[in-house]
């Protein structure tokens, strides 16, 4: 392990009460432990909503969080109410504001904003005040911030390059529903471990997609190669997460810039992922409309699906804005096209793909899927993380500590990249 | 990385040629090489015997050894003159006291002597002999271990302070010793390192005359009662890579697994050199019962093939049959696909891109089954890395450095088993 890793121990983060009752033995590297907690807790009924609560507490890692959302969320049990969710979680954020427990109150208002429907007035103010208060509370200069000229507008940045001689060039982006400031805890994780670590949103993310009016593209390559060359990068390690583990591939089919790659996690077909929650039968009549270009059907299925499922109605306002479609139908029509099978032959880097055995969006087929279509690759390491881990949820929501392990190992295990890039 | 790892690094692993013309960059560790030589090397248009001349140069990673045997066998096809040729380069090697070459030399020879060759058990006990000597193994870290009707031949290698213990056995034509230098390694990086031959492998099979059993968890079993071991990083290499993950099924103090490499069915190795056509034909009489058909199909392929007769009269010496459809019954009992979802384990499989013997879509295959692991990690090995090959000859160092790394990621195994 490189010395200049120089790592926190939460206190809390190893004391965190497992609540799951098939969780033995939690998997404890023989490395210092990394500053994030380690535990996926029951706090909500609704499997999504809980996914979320999770998600965000991991960013935070204070018990007193667990308590709060336990008790807020004890009044909402069985309501699939999100007004009245959002405004408990602005309440919260707010009081923790006033008690000055800056990154607590910040993760609070993201969660409230998160589940804010995209022409809410309160969402956009919402995800400023959580932007600000990130980077004011990890001290992120001015600086280190860029935008990107890109198309009719720009891709904003963040580079947190480290003092000490660095290890190589990280790069990293997000999926369909993160802001990348959510992510700065991680960033700094990576800076700390000797990594020049670049962030960015790209097109249909973040402040690109609300302030930069950009909407979502599946050529990720695009957006790729405007971050390398405003930086003036010539071999990077390229880290997508989420949905965004789909997209590094594509991007790495097409930028032999791209000299490893990292899924995290694995997403190999995005239609299959966001209509996981539709029964099977149901399913494969929507496939068919939507590859019979019968627009009614499957516009009249949404809309009723929509009705009956906050999440999905959430979901699908959320698509509609990120690519800034007009019906469900040209939704489908779009994010059909992000897929991997068709060009991750290309791909002749080092991958790292990682999966949760549990994650509720990716099936876990998709991991030995993208596996066997990787068949130019100049090496290949697969990662599959469980509940006896506390890490088998998406993107290892539970225990994100250890994913950010295994990415660092893989990252060291293969040196400092060398040579000129790859001809692909 | 754990300072108590003290690898030296061989000069002439890093300065190999590597000629494949599509060789760029091999990868190289960032950490200390293992003394192992970097470069899988064309030395034979026969695509068997070119590995065999790897995988034992590789324990040896002398750049003479690649000069003398380009020199001698390149041209060689039938397999009494390629053994009388590598016993004779084993000798010179001897006779200048060139130990480890020399032993690898007898073994190489040895491999391609058929069963009933007088000079079969003499060379692969010299071959033995003279690597326990060379490498200084006591007898005292030697064990045979009572199993059956017959015994199950160890050795122990244990540290001045053992951070865990790696129990490892091979697969279908492999003697345990071939593996003592990479055992030194795991030994000097603190691991309390058993090997073992299990029924139907080396001494197991020539000495105590156990032929090759499906249900490895016995022997495993047997291992881990003698030693009383009770939480064990177990590591079965080629078709071990199968025989490790049935073991790990049923036997809870193996707490880590390595399949090195994945091997899903051992008729799938077994089958790979016959063309898809006809290896559907061959299963579908084996499935009817069709001694005959099958018995027939390699009498012919035998006549035609040195390596399927080769091949054929191992596998049923291996298993203890006496014809090809007997031998193929017997191992079509070998696959992992029925026993997968019992593992919890943490497991790491690995896989060579051109593994020759092994089809790369054993890995996928093997992943999508392994439904209740603790944890799951796969490598996948390429040209690019010069592992591309079955057990990653070609790289050794690259992958030990991988299960170390491994193993040394997981932390020291804690708590009571599983079950």
């Amino acid at each position: 392990m490189n010395p200049a890793i120089a790592v926190k121990t939460n206190p809390k983060a190893t004391n965190a009460t497992l609540e799951s009752a098939s969780a033995r033995n939690p998997v404890t590297s023989a490395r210092p432990a990394s500053p994030f907690p380690v535990g996926y807790h029951d706090l909500h009924p609704d499997i999504s909503v809980n996914f979320q609560l999770n998600r965000f507490y991991g960013w935070v890692g204070d018990d007193s969080m667990l308590t709060e959302m336990r008790e807020a969320a004890a009044g909402l049990a069985g309501v699939q109410d999100y007004p009245a969710f959002t405004k408990i979680f602005l309440e919260l954020g707010d009081k923790a504001l006033a008690r000055h427990e800056e990154l607590k109150g910040a993760y609070y208002l993201r969660l409230a904003e998160f589940f804010l429907h995209t022409k809410d007035p309160r969402k956009l103010p919402t995800r400023q005040r959580f932007v600000d208060l990130v980077l004011g509370h990890f001290q992120i200069p001015s600086s280190a911030c860029s935008r990107i000229p890109y198309g009719s507008g720009w891709l904003p940045a963040y580079r947190l390059t480290p003092t000490q001689p660095t290890n190589g060039t990280f790069v990293v982006f997000g999926g369909f529903d993160s802001y990348i400031e959510e992510w700065l805890p991680a960033a700094l994780f990576f800076r700390d471990a000797g990594y020049d670590t670049i962030l960015f949103e790209g097109p249909g993310q973040g402040a690109a997609l609300e302030l930069a009016h950009l909407t979502m593209s599946p050529e990720w390559e695009k957006p790729v190669k405007a971050v390398l060359d405003f930086f003036r990068l010539d071999a990077v390690t390229l880290m997508g997460f989420s949905l965004g583990g789909g997209l590094v591939i594509r991007a790495a089919a097409f930028d032999p810039r791209v000299r490893r790659v990292i899924a995290y996690d694995v997403f190999t077909n995005a239609l299959e992922c966001f209509l996981r929650s539709v029964p099977s039968l149901a399913r494969r009549k929507l496939l068919e409309s939507i590859d019979a270009g019968d627009e009614g059907a499957v516009d009249t299925f949404i809309a009723d699906a929509m009705a009956k499922s906050l999440l999905i109605d959430w979901a699908m306002q959320l698509a509609l804005h990120n690519t800034g479609l007009r019906t469900p139908y040209e939704v489908m029509k779009h994010y059909q096209k992000y897929e991997t099978a068709s060009i991750s032959s290309r791909l002749t880097q080092d991958v790292l793909l990682m999966a949760g055995a549990e994650d509720h969006y990716v099936p876990v087929h998709q991991l030995p899927d993208q596996i066997a279509t990787l068949t130019h690759v100049r090496s290949l390491t697969a990662r599959l993380f469980t509940r006896a881990e506390q890490a088998q949820n998406h993107c290892q929501v539970g225990n994100m500590g250890l994913a950010f392990r295994v990415i660092l190992d893989w990252m060291e295990s293969l040196g400092t990249i060398e040579g000129p890039p790859a001809l692909s | 990385m754990n300072p108590t790892i003290a690898v030296k690094t061989h000069p002439k692993g890093t300065n190999a040629t590597l000629e494949s013309v599509s060789v760029r960059n091999p990868v190289t560790s960032a950490r200390p090489a293992i003394s192992f030589p970097i470069g899988f090397y064309e030395l034979h248009p026969d695509i068997n015997i070119n590995f065999q001349l790897n995988r034992f140069y590789g324990w040896v990673g002398d750049d003479s050894m690649l000069t003398e045997m380009r020199e001698t066998v390149a041209g060689v096809n039938d397999y009494p003159t390629f053994t009388k040729i590598v016993l004779d380069l084993g000798e010179k090697a001897l006779a200048r006291l060139e130990v480890r070459k020399g032993a690898y030399y007898l073994r190489l020879a040895e491999f391609f002597m058929f069963i009933n060759d007088p000079r079969k058990l003499p060379t692969r006990q010299r071959f033995v002999d003279l690597l326990l000597d060379h490498f200084e193994i006591a007898p005292s870290a030697y064990s045979r271990i009572p199993f059956g009707t017959g015994w199950l031949p160890a050795y122990r290698l244990t540290p001045k302070k053992p951070r865990g213990t790696l129990v490892v056995f091979g697969g279908f034509d492999s003697y345990i010793e071939e593996w003592l230098p990479a055992a030194l390694v795991f030994r000097d990086a603190g691991y309390d390192t058993i090997l073992f031959e299990g029924p139907g492998q080396g001494a197991a099979l020539q000495l105590a005359q156990l032929p090759m059993i499906p249900e490895w968890e016995r022997p495993v079993k047997a291992v881990l009662d003698f030693f009383r071991c009770d939480a064990v990083t177990l590591l079965g290499f080629s078709l071990g890579g199968e025989l490790g993950l049935r073991a790990a099924a049923f036997e809870p103090r193996v707490r880590r697994v390595i399949a090195y490499d994945v091997c899903t069915s051992a008729l799938g190795f077994l089958l790979r050199p016959v063309p898809p056509l006809v290896r559907r034909e061959l299963l579908e009489w084996i499935d009817a019962h069709d001694e005959s058909a099958v018995n027939t199909f390699f009498a012919n392929a035998a006549a035609k093939s040195l390596f399927v007769d080769w091949g054929m009269q191992h596998g049923m010496h291996n298993a203890g049959v006496k014809t090809p459809y007997e031998m193929l019954k017997h191992f079509q009992k070998y696959e992992t696909a029925s026993i997968s979802s019992r593992l919890t384990q943490d497991v790491l499989l690995m896989a060579g891109a051109e593994d020759h013997a092994i089809a790369v879509h054993e890995l996928p295959d093997q992943i999508a089954t392994l439904t209740h692991v603790r944890s799951l990690t796969a490598r996948l090995f390429t040209r690019a890395e010069q592992a591309q090959n079955h057990c990653q000859v070609g790289n050794y160092g690259l992958a030990f450095r991988v299960i170390l790394d491994w193993m040394e990621s997981l932390g020291t195994i804690e708590g009571p088993s599983h079950h």
